[in-house]
């Protein structure tokens, strides 16, 4: 079968009414986390993974990846409208987008979001669709040291691409490759740190340990902050007009963020975050007027937003292709492939492809959904971003309880996410990131595997890696990270010191 | 954001760090195996002296902080404390009474109690919230994915 004939077979699977209605379902979700500020798209996609058992796997992954996209739909919307960004990948936004609905312009620079969005997120399945399978093909071709290679690189970049501190990140890896290892050996057969609890011996599940750490510690950060109330303007259809002017100026922009975003969403940590500001700064150093962004210009409000949604598709690469999750939501993306036992790697294109071009269909799907919703709703979407969370929490709460009882019946599963809900929260008090933690957990058995496996063939004598070339060219970009991570955080240090004085 | 130091941060880094030196004797003690057959302890020693060398670095850090800079206000004021405290509490409660109640009962309750500690004012509209929550939850879980939660003495 060609590449087209698995597509338009993935269309008869995504034009089934479950898909449907599971594409609409997530993209919905996904919209209102991204209108409210707190609540991410991990913490909801965790929330829903329950949900997700009681239908097949393709359905599951459709839907937990429609929260995924969806959310960036969303995010610009309060930033927009009122300076509170609802996701971190639209903090940026903030700056050019509220100025321009200051001006009066708000309805215009949302509907050229969405538009932008919708563009973005299309070339980001193209590109999902073109580099996933050869790349899967070529993975074809690791053997252990190169998987246990391309984790170290990705446990390295995440660590010192999210949180105040690298070593902090590193931190939070080393934890959460150890609690990877709780549970029976895999080779020996001995059961490892379980501390005497029979609960243990099949190692701690990872569904309560991310409703803990994205849910929970969100619900309490949320809890000891002052609520203060938004007040949000009406949007109507008829503002949603963009000039010409306006729109002219958001063509290169929406292409050069979307084709930018997609390249960065390979990197492991929050690609999406990282996109927007990486775009809003090529934006200023293209335009005529630099010294305008922050005003209220339309370029610094189409790019990053366009950026964010490619890079989500993008982060989906590294998930399908070789079975590693380089971001927090594909991480949870995995856990609920795992839950179906279908483990995403260069096999699922040979074993399952109905899924993977099922799930490329539905998100071209998605995107219109996400469009046909966005631009006529805005104004409805932007209502609840007034939502009190006094009203929201307590049932996103009482969810999370039931949901997590709900999968393996089990009380111990509910400590685990209440003890890591409240790590989470002091966690983020200071400064240890949370990414690392949970990709370490989800990868930690790979990575110990891969680990063990390289040293069995290598016999001790680690010079043998030398001989292989993807392993080398993967290390010696770990080593360049640090190096040019280091040189960078001394020079930074140095201008503050200048500063200082 | 100004950095500084903080005990609350400076405690949870020196027990971690502890931790690992507690997982690096573990893992030991489940055996190291040798580089060209490694045992069940030997990625767990690894990370964990890793995770220590890495605490160390912390704690040093943290000195240098305490030395050259202010102390950071710490976690959040006394109403928001007393919130967290009360969050957490509510949460251990649901757990613990749940097997006894029953699902719905304690769903009613613990909604109850999360909408009131979070500042929903008066009583009408927490309970409102709180037999919505529980008709929500009993709807979603028992009816639509028939998940085996306790009912209690309601059963």
């Amino acid at each position: 079968m060609t590449g087209f004939e698995h597509l338009l077979n993935g269309f008869s699977i995504a034009f089934s009414p479950g898909i449907l209605l599971a594409c609409l379902v997530g993209v919905l979700l996904g919209t209102i986390v991204g209108v409210l500020p707190g609540l991410g798209p991990t913490a909801t996609m965790s929330l829903m993974l329950p949900f997700t058992m009681k239908y097949g796997p393709i359905t599951g992954l459709i839907m937990l990846a429609g929260i995924w996209y969806g959310a960036q739909y969303g995010g610009s919307t309060t930033s927009i409208l009122v300076n509170i960004p609802g996701e971190a990948a639209s903090v940026i936004t903030c700056l050019d987008g509220y100025q321009m609905g200051k001006k009066g312009r708000a309805g215009a620079a949302l509907a050229l979001v969405a538009i932008g969005s919708f563009i973005a997120g299309t070339i980001g399945n193209i590109g999902l669709q073109v580099f996933a399978p050869p790349l899967a093909q070529a993975a074809l071709a690791f053997g252990p040291p190169e998987y246990f290679a391309l984790m170290i690189l990705a446990f390295v970049v995440l660590s010192t691409l999210t949180g105040e501190s690298p070593l902090k990140g590193y931190f939070m890896v080393a934890l959460g490759l150890w609690i990877g290892t709780i549970g029976i050996d895999p080779i020996e057969g001995k059961p490892r740190f379980n501390f005497g609890s029979y609960n243990l011996m099949s190692g701690i599940d990872f569904l309560p340990i991310a409703m803990g750490l994205f849910g929970i510690a969100e619900i309490f950060s949320i809890a000891v902050e002052t609520y203060l109330p938004r007040f949000v303007n009406k949007i109507r259809l008829r503002d949603l007009y963009p000039n010409r002017e306006e729109a002219k100026r958001s063509v290169a922009p929406i292409l050069r963020g979307s084709v930018f975003g997609f390249f960065v969403g390979l990197l492991p940590g929050p690609a999406p975050t990282i996109s927007t500001f990486f775009s809003y700064a090529l934006e200023k150093r293209l335009s005529k007027f630099p010294k305008k962004f922050g005003t209220g210009m339309v370029e610094g409000v189409v790019g990053p937003e366009s950026a964010n949604n490619s890079a989500v598709t993008g982060s989906l690469i590294p998930l399908l292709a070789l079975g590693i999750p380089f971001a927090p939501p594909a991480a949870v993306l995995l856990a609920g492939l795992r839950m179906h036992h279908i483990d995403p790697g260069p096999f699922l294109f040979q074993n399952a492809p109905q899924i993977f071009w099922g799930f490329i269909a539905s998100m071209y799907i998605g995107n219109v959904m996400l469009l046909i919703l966005n631009l006529p709703l805005v104004g409805i979407f932007a209502r609840i971003a007034t939502l009190r969370p006094q009203i929201l929490m307590p049932i996103v709460s009482i969810t999370c309880l039931a949901g997590v009882y709900s999968i393996r019946n089990s009380i111990f599963d509910i400590w685990v996410m209440i003890a890591t809900g409240v790590l989470g929260f002091f966690m983020r008090r200071w400064g240890f990131p949370a990414a690392p933690l949970v990709i370490g957990i989800i990868l930690g058995p790979m990575t110990e595997n891969s680990f063990r496996q390289t040293c069995m063939m290598c016999l001790g004598d680690f010079t043998k890696i030398c001989n292989r070339p993807i392993t080398m060219v993967l290390l010696s970009a770990v080593v360049a990270f640090i190096i040019f991570n280091f040189y960078q955080g001394r020079k930074l240090k140095k201008a503050l010191r200048v500063e200082d004085d | 954001m100004k950095r500084g130091f903080r005990w609350g941060e400076f405690i949870f880094v020196v027990a971690l760090t502890l931790f690992s030196l507690i997982i690096l004797f573990m893992s030991l003690q489940l055996g190291f195996g040798k580089i060209r057959s490694p045992g069940a302890g030997f990625f767990p020693a690894f990370i964990s002296m890793f995770g220590f060398v890495l605490g160390i670095l912390l704690i040093v850090r943290s000195f240098r902080m305490m030395r050259s800079q202010e102390l950071r206000k710490t976690l959040t004021d006394r109403k928001g404390s007393l919130r967290l405290m009360a969050m957490i509490i509510a949460f251990c409660c649901w757990l613990v009474l749940m097997p006894w109640l029953g699902f719905i009962l304690v769903t009613f309750l613990a909604t109850f109690a999360f909408a009131k500690i979070m500042g929903l004012e008066g009583w009408i509209k927490p309970i409102i919230l709180a037999i919505g929550g529980s008709v929500f939850i009993y709807l979603l879980f028992d009816v639509w994915f028939y998940a085996d939660l306790p009912r209690g003495f309601l059963g």
